[in-house]
């Protein structure tokens, strides 16, 4: 019998602004047939620091956050304070 | 004996991710526990299937979320504990936190948590309201406590201290000094 874990990026949405909604899961495996899988979940705003990101989130982060959707966040914001 | 619901009663799967009910939920001839009696478990897809419909309910998740306290200014400060828990239904998230606080650095200004596993919905005044349970450590007069709200369209809550006359001023970090320790939660509505 063996039992693994892995770590996947299972799920990735970009939403209208921008920001990007991640679901990491981690995946239990007895001798090859997945017995469980428990989620994570973060968002990455457009002014998320992405460094420490996995690298497809990485990817669609480069693609997404450009200069335009980066100021267009943050004029959402701060049209946001003191709401 | 487990009685079903015929067939009749509702569709699934109808290739949607789905289930349509054209019969109350109670009452004669169809009930909620009737549905799934095989195994005791309605299933949604990993992957939700949103529906803009307000009476179909198109999710169920659970997981997990890190907590990540910041400060206006530096930022430099560090957390030994950072547990999160969710549970969504359909758009509503509901939350708990526990946080400890490890040690302030040179952070200072004012404190916001973010890492939230869904941005609040995107409406104007949609303010979902986090209350605190349990705290010790903080630096705060007695009688004033910790709350905060979300931002509409961000997964981010602005921290709010009850300490001012007629109600709240933004947290400071000065307040939450090293081995701050708290628990808080609340419910919000997300997008989808």
């Amino acid at each position: 019998m063996a039992l693994t874990e892995r770590i996947e990026i299972g799920s990735m949405e970009v939403l209208p602004m921008g920001q990007i909604q991640v679901r990491t899961d981690t995946v239990i495996e007895k001798d090859g047939v997945e017995i469980s899988r428990t989620y994570h979940r973060h968002v990455c705003d457009p002014d998320h620091d992405c460094t420490n990101e996995d690298q497809r989130v990485k990817d669609v982060a480069n693609a997404v956050h450009t200069p335009a959707v980066k100021t267009a966040w943050e004029e959402f914001k701060a049209s946001q304070e003191n709401n | 004996m487990a009685s079903y619901v015929k067939a009749t009663n509702f569709s699934t799967p109808d290739g949607t991710g789905n289930c349509v009910f054209d019969r109350p939920l109670s009452g004669s001839g169809a009930s909620l526990t009737n549905l799934p009696a095989h195994t005791g478990n309605v299933a949604f897809p990993a992957t939700q299937v949103a529906s803009a419909d307000a009476n179909t309910l198109d999710d169920y998740e659970e997981g997990v979320w890190t907590p990540v306290l910041h400060a206006a200014t530096n930022d430099d400060h560090t957390m030994s504990t950072q547990k999160g828990f969710y549970t969504k239904v359909g758009s509503v998230v509901t939350v708990a936190c526990h946080y400890v606080h490890l040690s302030g650095g040179t952070s200072s200004g004012n404190v916001t948590i973010a890492g939230f596993p869904f941005p609040a919905r995107n409406i104007t005044h949609h303010t979902p309201i986090f209350n605190w349970g349990y705290c010790t450590s903080a630096s705060i007069t007695a009688g004033f406590h910790f709350s905060g709200y979300m931002t509409p369209n961000a997964s981010l809550l602005t921290m709010k201290t009850w300490d001012a006359t007629g109600g709240t001023t933004t947290t400071q970090f000065s307040e939450i000094p090293a081995y701050v320790t708290m628990a808080f939660g609340g419910t919000y509505q997300t997008n989808t």
